[in-house]
């Protein structure tokens, strides 16, 4: 019989082989697809191509009679059409933009990572401990960096640590670390899904929401870099909730204001029953969020500071900052 | 709050440790409630497992409408039927199997459900029907009231409480067949 550390490594390991299976699916479904459109797009070409000589044959016959060019085509319907772009773009399908101001913001929250490939970004918060937490974040997707630190009072509580696949957990507190303490993931790992295939209905009738994986590798990014869960939780019904301002500038930034009211199981879990939410137009950060209680402002969350530079060097684990701390296993 | 339901979240919001406190805070009752549907602990741990499994890999809603652990445990229920279902042409287990105990289910039992008297039920139960196994193990080990279960066992309260009277007389059957007094609480 399994004791609980044996059950747990048992199902994060199953949901890996889960994963790379889902992966290898996904590899599959892609192929199949373009074999398809390779098909369809010979298929079509060849017959664009048959076309152009039947016509090319009809001008033939025009010039050996004398007659002049421009009068053979009189309907006009001699068209060229570059087939080989067309079929390139409907094979892969790498984002999506909506008519629907709302539906748009709502797609862009959830694939912020489209949108920035360097990020260094402070935010304070109430959600995690009911008091002002600050967290710092040092994000360089192109080079798989990045770091976490977590700060109360201006003491880190926590940091984590990530490159080359390897995220280091630091725990202040109990001056201990972990390595490899969540798989750590890059762009290949998470391609664009429709917003179409986001939320699905399981077999039991419950409804399933498939995310992109959080290739930032910091854990708290969700609050507002990669705001997935909020979007999920507080924007799926676009009947709660309006932009409310299209044109507003925080930190010097362009975005949206939306305004909305919970549903049950949030205002349940979240203790809110109205929210206010900041979202940045070009890359879908949520910029502030405020949530209310009959009117009371009761938790925040604001981007304070934010750069999206490239040219900033990502914070490294250094093991000569951290040699008294005790190495735990994962 | 419910501590299930904010492990969920934190887990859904990325942080992994809170899957792992699902599993340290709900794993044992599960593994025994899926026994009382399987009678085999070991099958019943392989479907514990199954369980959390569909719920990393899938992340179901949770809406709140139940406790986590009534949700969790119809997950759980719904994984065991399946299982039951598909199995049912090519396995039968045999009552000597359903009755005997293994010497992981003694070791279980004594660090989950600790009490000499409680572990003497639940011996007895394995002597019951699986409806009944599954009824008092939900109402009188794992304190669920009757709408939880209804909920978990997919039944009308109705039918819930018409069970539970079932299988408290067939419960006291077995108890006074070896002898202990059965008292109504």
């Amino acid at each position: 019989m399994k004791n609980h550390n044996e059950m747990i490594d048992k199902v994060l390991e199953r949901r890996a082989e889960y994963e790379n299976t889902q992966k290898a699916k996904y590899k599959r479904t892609i192929a199949i697809v373009i074999s398809c459109i390779l098909v369809l797009a010979t298929t079509v070409s060849v017959y664009a191509i048959s076309s152009i000589i039947k016509e090319k044959n009809i001008f033939q016959k025009a010039h050996e009679s004398g007659i002049d060019i421009s009068e053979v085509d009189t309907n006009g319907e001699f068209e060229y059409e570059d087939f080989s772009d067309k079929a390139k773009d409907e094979n892969e399908i790498t984002s999506e933009t909506f008519e629907d101001p709302k539906v748009d913001i709502f797609n862009k929250m959830l694939n912020t990572i489209d949108h920035f490939d360097y990020l260094f970004l402070t935010l304070e918060t109430s959600m995690l401990n009911n008091d002002k937490t600050s967290i710092e974040f040092q994000i360089n997707i192109t080079d798989g960096l990045s770091y976490e630190a977590v700060k109360e009072n201006g003491y880190v509580l926590k940091e984590t640590y990530c490159k080359d696949g390897n995220m280091i957990y630091v725990d202040n507190r109990e001056e201990a670390y972990i390595e490899n303490y969540l798989p750590a993931f890059d762009r290949s790992d998470t391609p664009y899904i429709k917003l179409a295939d986001r939320i699905t209905t399981e077999e039991d009738g419950l409804p399933c929401y498939h995310y992109r994986k959080n290739i930032t590798n910091c854990p708290f990014a969700s609050y507002s870099i990669v705001p997935q869960e909020l979007a999920f939780s507080y924007l799926k019904d676009f009947e709660n909730w309006e932009i409310v301002d299209n044109g507003y500038e925080y930190l010097g930034r362009s975005c949206v204001v939306l305004e909305g009211r919970t549903t049950p199981y949030i205002d349940e879990k979240h203790g809110t029953d109205k929210f206010t939410m900041v979202v940045d137009i070009e890359t879908g950060i949520l910029m502030s969020f405020e949530g209310f209680k009959n009117g009371t402002a009761v938790s925040y969350t604001k981007v304070i500071d934010y750069s999206f530079e490239s040219d900033l060097s990502v914070k490294q684990f250094d093991i000569n900052n951290y040699s008294f701390y005790e190495k735990e296993e994962r | 709050m419910d501590n299930g339901a904010s492990s969920y979240r934190r887990f859904l919001e990325g942080d992994d440790n809170g899957f792992v406190s699902i599993i340290d805070e709900y794993m044992d009752g599960l593994l025994f409630y899926l026994n009382s549907l399987v009678g085999n602990i070991h099958i019943a741990e392989d479907l514990t497992e199954d369980t959390f499994v569909k719920i990393i890999t899938k992340k179901p809603r949770f809406s709140g409408r139940s406790s986590f652990k009534t949700w969790l445990y119809a997950i759980g229920r719904n994984t065991a039927v399946d299982y039951l279902k598909k199995k049912s042409k090519y396995v039968s287990i045999s009552l000597q199997d359903c009755v005997q105990i293994s010497d992981d289910e003694i070791s279980l039992e004594l660090s989950y459900i600790r009490e000499e008297r409680k572990i003497i039920v639940h011996r007895a139960l394995k002597r019951l029907k699986p409806e009944y196994r599954q009824i008092i193990w939900l109402i009188y080990f794992e304190g669920f009231n009757n709408k939880e279960a209804s909920v978990i066992m997919k039944k009308s309260i109705h039918n819930i409480e018409t069970l539970v009277y079932r299988a408290r007389r067939s419960l006291k059957s077995e108890l006074e067949k070896e002898g202990f007094i059965y008292e109504e609480s």
